[in-house]
């Protein structure tokens, strides 16, 4: 434990005066601010627009009782969400990649593998400080979104929606904790980083970009503008009944779906933040309910690859790196 | 007896017999070691006392590095067997790397950590539970406690040089080993860092073991050494023994002129 401790800090203080590290907490604080700060703007038109209309009403004798404009806040953080999903599974990989990559290129590996120290050591001291780090990274994204939703936006935020941005904080960060182990993982069953660090990006562009691109081409929804259904006046009872004679397609693209932790981390988070309609007026154990299958796979999936990297990482695979 | 003890004395029995109380602190026996098709190590049989300064000599190739990675625990051999302060390094290396300082060619170090930083993490992964009392003092030892919270990364070679002799001596292990200490280094480098070996040895008792393909290196700081060749010991013997057989300045060079010409 001393040991796994003592790799932490060191992994911590590296990561720390890293200038990719910086490059990545700024891409993100940037980003999402931007994303926000666009949304929150319209946000505030559509808010301001309404005021304005009650008061005219008003001026004019007539009822101030207008029904207002249905406006959800926390949908202010589909950019940043969206950013996570695609950048932030890229930069945790190769944060994750170069863990021990860096070790190896800097010629550090045999001074720490001349130590009594285990396999197990190395690689939880080092997943720790990235634990650290992709929290703080979720956590900055979510905070930098709520604060400027409610200063320029004008938006009211609720304790329930900070439930529900704490949420979506946990998934974004076992999210980044997957691709991570993931690249670690890689990295000490391929002998050679390059081999290690090209077969990661493949898998992030399969899992974080095809998949859920063909999912979605494939979802009747999104077939045509509006949705299949709507447009051919299905109500949506009846939805699952005209499914039901394609069950083959259907059965298709939910196993592509199920494939890709991207889409677990994509349907939680949107659930719970409402960005997804359907879930917009529901309560939070409703939204647990209908996707506790995605929860647990996303708890799966990252813990399933913490353990991999675990099992992979020994010392008998890190002499392996040494030149 | 209570429990604690009575594990206590199981372990230290496991430890006595993972351990031979012996005079020589490297033992090695019939050593071999095969990297695919090249054979590196063939056989190979070496003794070095305790509290020597031991230099092994040879041309690129003859199983140098092979040899330090087994005696450090980083590469295991394929037959024979290796002590290391009388703990054999496939049955308990985890206790061989706890009695050992290894400082390799071109020693690496974290570049954005300082030295007292980089000393404090080599520290405590040696087993002190405390080392800044142990970095003062070596890092005065060494005549190096201006530089202790300086980046590694600003330094010279010479200078990074001391830093990794320094978190090879932390811990004050029984046996040092040092990769062609002298590569890369300045005259004055050079000289300054022969003195701290010497002193090393004199002053704490350390067993040093050197690999090196400098002939003259040999002859200025080692008390005993030995030439590998082909994998195999070719020759060894103290310093002054190999002085008196070949009298002259380059004795070294001589004979291990003498024995390349053998091989041919």
């Amino acid at each position: 434990m001393n040991n796994t401790i003592t790799m932490f800090q060191n992994e911590l203080k590296d990561l720390l005066r890293n200038r990719v590290t910086t490059v990545v907490l700024a891409v993100f604080a940037v980003t999402t601010s931007l994303s926000v700060l666009i949304g929150s703007l319209d946000f505030a038109v559509k808010a301001d627009a309404f005021r304005a209309y009650v008061d005219a009403l008003v001026a004019n004798g007539g009822d101030p009782g207008a029904v207002p404009p249905q406006l959800f806040p926390l949908q202010l953080f589909r950019g940043g969400i969206e950013y996570l999903e695609i950048l932030g599974a890229l930069f945790a990989l190769v944060v994750g990649y170069t863990s021990i990559a860096k070790e190896r290129h800097r010629g550090t590996l045999p001074l720490v593998l001349t130590r009594p120290v285990s396999g197990f050591a190395i690689y939880s001291g080092k997943l720790l400080a990235q634990a650290l780090l992709w929290l703080v990274t979720a956590v900055v994204t979510f905070l930098i979104g709520y604060l400027i939703s409610i200063t320029l936006g004008h938006a009211s935020v609720s304790l329930v929606d900070l439930e529900r941005v704490g949420i979506a904080t946990i998934a974004s960060w076992l999210y980044l904790m997957f691709w991570s182990s993931f690249a670690m993982m890689l990295t000490a069953i391929l002998r050679r980083g390059s081999s290690a660090l090209v077969l990661a990006v493949a898998a992030w562009l399969l899992v974080v970009l095809v998949i859920p691109q063909v999912g979605d081409t494939m979802d009747p929804d999104n077939q045509l503008p509006g949705g299949l259904f709507q447009t051919l006046q299905i109500a949506k009872a009846d939805e699952n009944a005209v499914l039901e004679h394609f069950a083959g397609y259907n059965n298709t693209r939910d196993a592509l779906e199920v494939s890709s932790v991207t889409k677990h981390y994509e349907r939680v988070s949107f659930a719970f933040l409402g960005i997804k309609d359907k879930y917009n007026l529901e309560s939070i154990p409703f939204v647990w309910n209908e996707l506790l299958v995605n929860s647990s796979m996303l708890l799966i999936f990252t813990s399933g690859s913490i353990a991999a990297g675990l099992f992979t990482n020994r010392r008998k695979a890190l002499l392996g790196k040494i030149k | 007896m209570p429990a604690n003890i009575a594990n206590l004395s199981v372990a230290s029995e496991s430890i006595s017999n993972l351990t031979d109380m012996t005079n020589y602190a490297i033992e090695m026996t019939g050593v071999s070691k095969t990297y695919k098709t090249k054979r590196a190590l063939e056989g190979l049989s070496l003794k070095i006392q305790k509290n020597e300064i031991f230099g092994l000599l040879g041309h690129n190739g003859a199983g140098k590095t092979t040899t330090v990675s087994i005696l450090t625990t980083l590469i295991r051999p394929d037959s024979g067997s290796v002590n290391v302060a009388g703990i054999n390094v496939t049955k308990a290396p985890s206790l061989v790397r706890s009695k050992i300082g290894y400082l390799p060619e071109n020693v690496q170090l974290y570049n954005k950590l300082t030295t007292r930083e980089n000393l404090r993490f080599f520290g405590k992964l040696s087993g002190l539970r405390n080392p800044d009392s142990d970095i003062d003092r070596v890092l005065q030892y060494l005549d190096f406690t201006e530089n202790a919270d300086k980046r590694v990364g600003e330094f010279s070679k010479g200078m990074r040089q001391r830093v990794g002799i320094a978190q090879a001596i932390l811990h004050q292990p029984e046996v040092l080993f040092l990769d062609e200490p002298t590569s890369g280094l300045d005259p004055e480098g050079v000289w300054q860092l022969r003195e701290v070996i010497k002193s090393l040895n004199v002053d704490l008792g350390m067993t040093i073991f050197m690999n090196t393909h400098l002939l003259s290196e040999v002859t200025k700081t080692c008390t005993s050494i030995g030439i590998l060749r082909s994998g195999q010991l070719a020759y060894t013997n103290s310093i002054d023994a190999v002085t008196q057989e070949f009298p002259d300045e380059q004795a070294v060079e001589n004979l291990y002129l003498s024995l390349e010409a053998k091989s041919k």
